[in-house]
């Protein structure tokens, strides 16, 4: 192609010149601002994978910087596991298989919901949220990290209580008994985590709470050839799908709760 | 570089800040402005602890929202109302805070421990911080802030509770950390930037009123401002003329130091001193009312009293 070609006559005063010109369309504020974050976004080293970035932020913080009320965790669930125990007996009295998956079912949230409720209590009390949001950590994502650990403790001790309840009580398998406990508790964490991030006040926040044995205890009582064949009868996979899904659905929560920035919640 | 660049701030229905466009570089700043006008807001918008509502502000050219955990790597920020866990002690606490701002554990314990020191506060280091005074606390919140060595250090109020001693030290402090970073902070103590801070920022209804050098702003009262020597019978006459900026008691009577409206024609009597920045800060601000504009007004590029 002849260069020339791509010269303009400059002969021409520059008004006229422009005026041969195609229009340009100009993009709006909206468009500018997503080109730059776009380009921002490429040009910017990427965020590292969720696994990863908690695993660096709980070797830079540290088991004592991160669980700094240490002593009142142990106390709260030392609590919980006694009314764990104490509601087991009760149920495994009354020689009822049925009661007891039900019971493993209904109460396997309970320590994982007693430790968060206070945690997150606590969290709104104390004064020091400022200054710990403005360090690297701040307090969402110290927060997410902390439930994510609360959630693997409780899933151990809800193990190890099913198994103390297997082998006192001879007739609950104990692979089912693991199942109901550990779907329970993950599908209870992932919907008290979303209230929690979700709610616009207090009830809302607190709703799945009280939603959780009230939806369990109205099923088994209202419905209960449905509510035990469910419990009983359901193949173990499905339990294993809900715990899988409940898992996710924990997970996805916990990377929002990290992405938050700003403002007050809980 | 930070740039705030048409930043606004609304809460429900109130507006709190409008229309903010402001840079600061290395060197100190200080937010002067009555209680109420937006200081601890536009703190906390810096430090990315609020979204603005409208408006962005942007450091080294980018957003903070996206630069997010990376501003926060090399801010240092005291809030106005710094909160501990009264049963640690300041180095314990430090070490906690060093932890959560990312810094490697080793460097951790002997940064905290230098910084204590730097604020006299090595020899404490072990007690429990609910025995410690209300000074000292803010000590603990001054060192705490320099902890990761900010290249933006943001001060909400640093020199509450400290006393003279303690802000004639801050003082020094602060020219130094100037030297090789950005700090902003806010007070209403105004001996506590006049002679530290490089240029000083006034807030008037939400809005910027002045962004200058200590000596421009102090130009702006230039030849109005008067001290004299009045009996019990004449100063309230004065009180009600002239904008009253200090008195004291004086054998006989008082001594009076007052602005004047421009154009006022001096008594003999009276005496001309150089305006300080305290007295513009008293005659802009002054009584002022919640809603009423106070009476600096910005014509154009220009700002008059």
């Amino acid at each position: 192609m002849n260069k020339s070609s791509h010269r303009l006559p400059n002969s021409e005063p520059e008004s006229n010149l422009l005026a041969f010109l195609p229009p340009v369309d100009y993009p709006s504020e909206s468009e500018e601002r997503r080109q730059v974050a776009g380009i921002l976004e490429t040009a910017l080293p990427g965020r590292p994978s969720f696994l990863v970035y908690v695993t660096e932020m709980y070797r830079q913080i540290g088991f004592r910087h991160l669980f700094r009320d240490l002593t009142e965790i142990v106390f709260v669930l030392l609590l919980g596991i006694g009314v764990w125990i104490f509601t087991a007996l009760f149920a495994m009295e009354q020689r009822n298989t049925e009661l007891a998956y039900t019971f493993i079912f209904t109460v396997s949230p309970l320590l994982y919901l007693v430790v968060s409720v206070i945690f997150f209590a606590e969290l709104r009390r104390r004064d020091t949220y400022a200054v710990e949001m403005s360090c690297r950590y701040n307090v969402y994502q110290l927060a997410s990290l902390r439930m994510l650990m609360f959630a693997a403790v409780c899933l151990v001790l809800n193990a190890l209580l099913v198994g103390l309840i297997s082998a006192a009580y001879g007739r609950v398998d104990m692979l089912r008994g693991l199942l109901l406990s550990a779907s329970s508790l993950m599908l209870f964490a992932a919907a008290f985590l979303y209230g929690m991030l979700r709610g616009k006040n207090a009830a809302m926040r607190y709703l799945w709470v009280v939603a959780w044995p009230m939806l369990n205890l109205v099923t088994a009582i209202a419905q209960p050839a449905f509510y035990h064949l469910l419990l009983m009868q359901v193949p173990l996979y499905v339990y294993a799908l809900l715990f899988a899904a409940g898992v996710w659905g924990y997970i996805r929560q916990i990377r929002r709760m990290i992405a938050i920035r700003s403002g007050v919640l809980f | 570089m930070l740039t705030v660049h048409g930043v606004g701030k609304r809460y429900g229905n109130a507006r709190v800040l409008e229309g903010l466009d402001l840079e600061f570089g290395k060197g100190v700043y200080g937010l002067l402005a009555p209680n109420g006008a937006g200081k601890t807001t536009l703190l906390k918008l810096l430090a990315g602890l609020l979204p603005p509502t409208e408006g962005e502000i942007l450091y080294e050219g980018q957003p903070l929202a996206v630069l997010d955990e990376r501003y926060r790597l090399i801010l240092g920020y005291l809030p106005q109302r710094f909160g501990y866990y009264p049963n640690d002690t300041p180095l314990k606490y430090m070490q906690y805070l060093a932890a959560i701002k990312g810094m490697d554990r080793r460097k951790a314990l002997s940064r905290s421990e230098e910084l204590l020191d730097l604020v006299a506060l090595g020899e404490v280091k072990h007690k429990k911080m609910k025995t410690f005074s209300g000074g000292m606390i803010q000590r603990v919140g001054i060192a705490q802030a320099l902890l990761n060595d900010p290249r933006v250090l943001i001060l909400d109020e640093p020199t509450a509770g400290l006393d003279p001693k303690e802000r004639a030290r801050f003082r020094s402090l602060l020219t130094q950390l100037g030297r090789q970073r950005t700090v902003i902070l806010s007070t209403h103590v105004v001996s506590d930037v006049e002679s530290a801070a490089n240029e000083i920022v006034m807030l008037q209804g939400g809005k910027l009123w002045v962004k200058d050098h200590p000596e421009a702003i102090c130009k702006l009262l230039a030849g109005r401002v008067y001290e004299a020597q009045l009996t019990d019978t004449e100063i309230e006459d004065f009180r009600t003329r002239y904008v009253l900026l200090g008195e004291r008691s004086e054998p006989g009577g008082w001594k009076l130091r007052f602005a004047v409206e421009d154009g006022t024609v001096p008594a003999d009597s009276w005496q001309g001193v150089e305006p300080g920045l305290e007295d513009v800060f008293l005659y802009v601000y002054r009584d002022r009312q919640p809603g009423n504009v106070p009476s600096g007004t910005i014509w154009g590029d220009e700002v008059r009293l």
